[in-house]
């Protein structure tokens, strides 16, 4: 493959510990012992005022919260499109950006509010986590 | 407030300028609203803008004592022109000049903005394909429009109504009237957007000339704008945690604000700007503005109460969708509004004397509000 690869998240000291948990294909969140707010990326301090964050473990499990289906990506990304790039609302209360993947890129195959799973998929030396429709409950 | 705009013009050319400088269009936009303000540069003391506002002074002569180089993104130059009236109230500044200068079409002269995998897009946007501003500022439109009940038709009004405008103004770039058939079946670059829901992309600039009535001649005072309210505020960096973009959001907290100081109510607006990088913006924009009721922006619109005509007419040039926008959009919502105020605008909304213009950066995570009226 010639040109340039697909972007790989170089993590921060603050980031490291949710990029590491990718490398054991964890999903991980910086949740507030106080209040139990919690958000993707790491805060210094929670709106509460607390300072007591730590990482922890998602389930996994969350909803479709907004997509779009991508036609023309960067020329990168070519070779996936149409992709379908979302934003998932997890169990936890937490959104991401994310794909939506195992699934065809058509709105009729993605309601909103679609209960979503997590899926992984490797890039360079972490592994960005994804979601695809959920299968039924206890399969 | 006692903050006026005495000085406005836009760059010559806006489209396709491959033989003008991010500097240069700058430079063009300075001189343009000083010859409009009747000002040579030695009157001017202040200098704003989001790209090296110092560079621009020094191109101009200016030997400024008082620079602002805030850079959020395309509201940027509304919060140039608030924080300008601070500093002129303050004493810091008497004149102050905001200039904006883009190739975003040609690409020259244009600083490199090389990826940076270690930035909050970076590490969690970026590695997902969310790159061009339409994979990114684009995310939360079908949240907002699923519900309300709505679907991709109310992203295709917002199209409709604007090009009512734009085909008016022999400046815009896009003027060719449309339907929602026509807007609906073009092709789609992220659906639902398709390439008339996306903003244009285009070389150009302008300028603005603040300061207070006190410093200003008779001359400058007839054609002024008066500002009477402005806000700003910001959100979270990543376009997925904004906690809901028409609810509890920078822009409308922004608005909350300009509206309080400007102690006028809602129902005196008679002219609204929504930045409109793509077509949902409108309909959040005027929702957050306080303008149109939870939900309802798209009615409005779709019963042409936004379009010639109508009870609140809305990005009369046509907005980014159709006038131009050269990757920072919001100077030129400004000089709509000014020139609408002075009533001198190409689609003039007859006897207009209030606009209220809402600017966003940086895929929802800033925002800026300006209440302006005719002095
Ligand atoms: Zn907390």
């Amino acid at each position: 493959m010639t040109g340039e690869l697909k972007p790989v998240p170089r993590p921060t000291p603050e980031t490291l510990p949710y990029w590491e948990a990718t490398r054991r294909r964890e999903l991980v969140h910086h949740r507030c012992d106080g209040c139990g707010a919690g958000s993707q990326h790491p805060r210094a301090v929670c709106a509460c005022g607390s300072t007591d964050l730590t990482w922890t473990s998602c389930t996994g499990r969350g909803r479709l919260y907004s997509y779009v289906v991508v036609h023309r990506p960067e020329p990168v990304f070519a070779d996936e499109a149409p992709f379908v790039l979302a934003i998932v609302e997890l169990e936890e209360g937490v959104r991401l950006t994310t794909r939506i993947v195992d699934v065809p890129a058509d709105p009729s195959a993605l309601p909103l509010d679609m209960d979503v799973e997590l899926r992984w998929i490797e890039r360079g030396d972490v592994n960005l986590p994804v979601f695809a429709p959920a299968g039924p409950e206890g399969a | 407030m006692d903050a006026i705009i005495i000085g406005a013009a836009e760059t010559d050319v806006l489209g396709r300028n491959p033989g003008q400088s991010v500097l240069g269009l700058n430079v063009e936009g300075g001189l343009r609203a000083l010859a409009d303000a009747g000002l040579e540069p030695g009157q001017i003391d202040g200098v704003a803008g989001a790209c090296s506002p110092h560079g621009v002074a020094h191109a101009l002569g200016i030997t400024p004592r008082w620079v602002d180089s805030t850079n959020v993104g395309g509201c940027s130059f509304l919060m140039h022109v608030r924080h300008a009236a601070a500093a002129i109230a303050a004493g810091h500044a008497a004149r102050v000049l905001v200039t904006h200068g883009e190739s975003g079409r040609s690409r020259t002269g244009t600083v490199p903005r090389p990826r940076d995998p270690q930035s909050w897009t970076g590490q969690f946007e970026e590695p997902y394909g969310a790159r061009a501003p339409y994979t990114r500022f684009t995310l939360p439109a079908l949240r907002h429009l699923h519900g309300n009940g709505l679907d991709e038709t109310a992203l295709a009004q917002v199209v409709v109504a604007q090009r009512r405008w734009s085909s008016r103004v022999p400046r815009a770039g896009r003027r060719d009237l449309m339907t929602l058939g026509e807007v609906l079946a073009a092709p789609v670059l992220a659906w639902p957007f398709t390439v008339p829901m996306i903003c244009m992309l285009t070389d150009g600039g302008g300028g603005l000339v603040v300061t207070a009535s006190g410093h200003a001649t008779t001359e400058q005072l007839r054609r002024s704008v008066r500002v009477l309210g402005t806000g700003e505020n910001s959100d979270p960096l990543l376009v997925a945690q904004v906690p809901d973009p028409a609810g509890d959001s920078a822009a409308r907290r922004a608005a909350d604000d300009a509206f309080a100081q400007a102690r006028i109510g809602r129902s005196e607006i008679g002219h609204v700007m929504v930045y409109d990088a793509f077509a949902h913006l409108p309909l959040i924009g005027l929702e957050c503005l306080g303008l149109a009721p939870a939900g309802g922006a798209a009615e409005m619109v779709a019963a042409g109460e936004t379009s010639p005509g109508g009870s609140l007419p809305l990005n009369t040039n046509g907005g980014g969708l159709a006038y131009t926008h050269t990757g920072m959009y919001g100077m030129f919502a400004i000089q709509e509004a000014v020139r609408q105020l002075r009533h001198e605008a190409a689609a003039q909304v007859p006897g207009v004397s209030t606009s209220a213009v809402l600017g966003y950066g940086g895929m929802f995570t800033a925002s800026s509000v300006l209440v302006l009226a005719r002095n």
